[in-house]
């Protein structure tokens, strides 16, 4: 797939108008009215089969597709802690179904399979969507305090170690096999996750080591090499926000390792500079940060926006909070909240905008309606802290 | 000493004070360089900037000069002090027209009709009032620079909504007059002009007021130069200050409550904020 190549005269002029504010945003929903959305949209993401799995996405052709393993794995922390916000026990329930059904999948040796959950057929394991299976393994542990969770989790981080390669890569049971790319940061960040209960100090080397190798794979402006889906193709907002979060949160979690805090912070601070000055993301940067400007891939927008309301946690710079209240402001632009042909849309979020852009064309994955509650949970608790603490005043 | 004022578009309240209250003290305001409204790439620029907030803001910049617009507190300010200044004038034009200015209105600042006058007119000083970024070949001409008054205390709040910023950081907000250079607000530093902060002030009342010291601080730092023949300036380091960019709502509101809460009083100068007096 060509992601950035493509810049027609007749897309570029697409991009001036169909990032403009959306029917929605003239509706005057409030962000709550579009956290629930967006909630209610993934239950019903849950509802449209009869596993306890997460549909991968809605695609607006075809409807709703199979359950998705790896992006079940990691809305179950998004729906803990939604349910702990907004006082709703059933779907904390649901967070727990989805976990105890993603250890149910694990195989023999501890991996857990990639792809789409098809009854009857069993799939290839995959190093990453096992990784944020134990996400939700993790988190489902540590808010129900089922054993039987940790065990599955630290068996699965178990199995990534013993997969790794000296170097620090992994390139078995990859997206694209023999490459091992820089996102892979969002398989260590899990496997620190799963140590902080299991004290696992294989599980711990192998995720230091990974993070070593793509830390040390930062350039000088601010970029890091391979943090696309395929070597020398320009990368996706999704993924970039991947390596960075998932160098952030592994810094968190082993505060000694400053060079993976520092190489998140560069690549954090840079693109944050490209979105204030330019007001708004592409949907791809290439290694030079040239941008494929036609569309948005609003997960990214999310994702990012997560990012750096966790850079504001370390550095406390209010910037990076005002700029991911305007990236969270896009995305809500494009949540259909009235949809007039499928109501199955209602709350969910496009892969892209326009929904025809590059990212996941004409489809409502299930991780960007995620990671868009995800955002406005987190953007609600930083200006309540900001609001709380007025600077050295009286 | 030869003057030039730009304009960001025909009904500045800003640039017209200054054009006319420039004069009044004497100076040579030969020029003033308005930069043209409708463009279809600054309409663009202006869409993505503010939204949904465009539509009210060009309403109010063109069409309102009358009681609605005054109304608005960022505008109530500058409109009361035209008013206390006897200030007639509702246009860039008609300012020019009364000081005997030539109007030249332009696509940007930094086009080659813009160039080539002002490389003809050989201005002492350009008087930065809107307009758009400003690149190195027109910065170079005037023999003593661009004087602008940023919003807030350089080098610490660079960017847009200065004054904002300030609050948000418990600084007193002002203008900072200094000269522009290549970077956003990098450039020498002449004087800092703090702005007062009322107890039943909000946000909009900042920024109202923070206009009209702005014209206040450009003819306090002219007359510096008129006494002395030069500017006394600082440098600044750029790592000495952050840019800063346009506010979210969100982050308004929460200034809006401090200041209605009384959250904001004692606020401070940012200690490396210096006031180098002229000789």
């Amino acid at each position: 797939m060509n992601d950035g190549a493509t810049t027609t005269a007749a897309k570029r002029s697409a991009s001036y108008w169909t990032d403009y504010p959306g029917v929605a945003n003239w509706l005057g929903a409030t962000d709550q009215h579009r956290l629930h959305a967006a909630i209610d949209w993934l239950c019903r993401s849950m509802d449209a089969r009869p596993d306890d799995g997460s549909c991968v996405s809605f695609k607006l052709l075809k409807g709703w597709s199979y359950s998705y393993p790896e992006t079940t794995g990691y809305i179950i922390p998004t729906f803990y802690r939604y349910a702990a916000v907004y006082q709703r026990p059933d779907i904390a329930e649901r967070a727990t179904r989805m976990a105890r059904w993603i250890a149910s999948l694990q195989q023999e040796d501890g991996a857990l399979p990639g792809s789409d959950y098809r009854p009857g057929i069993v799939r290839e394991p995959s190093v990453f969507n096992a990784a944020q299976m134990l996400i939700g393994l993790v988190a489902g542990y540590e808010v129900t305090g089922d054993e039987s969770l940790l065990i599955a989790a630290d068996r699965a981080a178990t199995w990534l170690a013993s997969i790794q390669n000296d170097d620090g890569t992994w390139t078995k049971f990859a997206y694209r096999t023999g490459f091992s790319p820089s996102y892979y940061t969002r398989v260590c960040w899990p496997m620190l996750m799963t140590v902080v209960h299991s004290h696992n100090e294989q599980v711990r080397a192998a995720a230091a080591r990974g993070l070593d190798h793509i830390a040390a794979k930062l350039r000088p402006n601010g970029a890091i090499r391979d943090w696309g889906f395929a070597p020398d193709k320009p990368a996706f907002t999704h993924t970039i926000a991947y390596t960075i979060r998932g160098l952030m949160e592994a810094a968190r979690l082993e505060p000694t390792q400053a060079h993976w805090a520092a190489a998140a912070e560069q690549a954090t601070e840079k693109i944050f500079r490209i979105f204030e000055i330019r007001k708004r993301l592409a949907g791809a940067y290439d290694q030079n940060w040239k941008g494929t400007n036609w569309y948005i891939c609003l997960t990214g927008n999310c994702q990012l926006a997560i990012c750096w309301m966790r850079h504001f946690d370390v550095t406390g710079d209010i910037r990076f909070v005002n700029a991911a209240c305007k990236a969270i402001e896009i995305v809500g632009r494009y949540q259909p909240l009235r949809p007039k042909i499928y109501s199955a849309l209602k709350g969910g979020i496009p892969g892209s905008a326009p929904v025809w852009g590059r990212y996941l064309t004409m489809r409502f994955p299930n991780w960007a309606a995620k990671f868009y509650a995800d955002a406005l949970m987190m953007r609600d608790d930083r200006l309540q802290h900001i609001e709380q603490h007025p600077p050295g005043a009286s | 000493m030869k003057i030039v004022v730009t304009s960001g578009y025909h009904k500045s309240r800003h640039a017209i004070a200054l054009i006319v209250l420039l004069a009044r003290a004497g100076y040579d305001v030969g020029y003033c360089l308005n930069v043209r409204t409708l463009s279809l790439r600054r309409v663009r620029a202006y869409y993505r900037f503010y939204g949904k907030k465009f539509f009210s803001l060009v309403r109010r910049r063109m069409f309102d000069s009358g009681s609605r617009a005054q109304l608005h507190p960022e505008v109530r300010y500058i409109s009361e002090f035209l008013l206390a200044e006897k200030i007639k004038a509702s246009t860039v034009q008609q300012a020019c027209k009364e000081v005997g200015a030539k109007l030249l209105s332009v696509g940007s600042l930094n086009d080659e009709t813009s160039l080539s006058a002002m490389r003809a007119y050989r201005p002492d000083v350009i008087v930065y009032a809107g307009g758009g970024i400003l690149r190195e070949p027109l910065i170079a001409i005037p023999r003593h620079g661009v004087l602008n008054a940023h919003g807030g205390p350089l080098p610490k709040i660079r960017g847009m909504n200065a004054a904002e910023w300030a609050l948000m950081h418990g600084l007193n907000p002002g203008t900072h007059s200094h000269l522009i250079d290549r970077g956003v607000d990098t450039g020498p530093l002449i004087s800092f002009n703090p702005l007062t902060v009322a107890d039943d002030d909000r946000v909009a009342d900042i920024r109202g007021k923070a206009v009209v010291l702005a014209v206040q601080s450009h003819l306090r730092a002219l007359k510096m130069l008129d006494e002395s023949g030069y500017w006394n300036t600082t440098p600044q380091q750029r790592s000495d200050g952050r840019q800063h960019f346009d506010m979210h709502p969100l982050l308004l509101g929460i200034l809006d409550k401090w200041l209605a809460d009384g959250r904001l009083r004692n606020l401070k100068l940012p200690e490396d904020v210096k006031e180098p007096a002229n000789p």
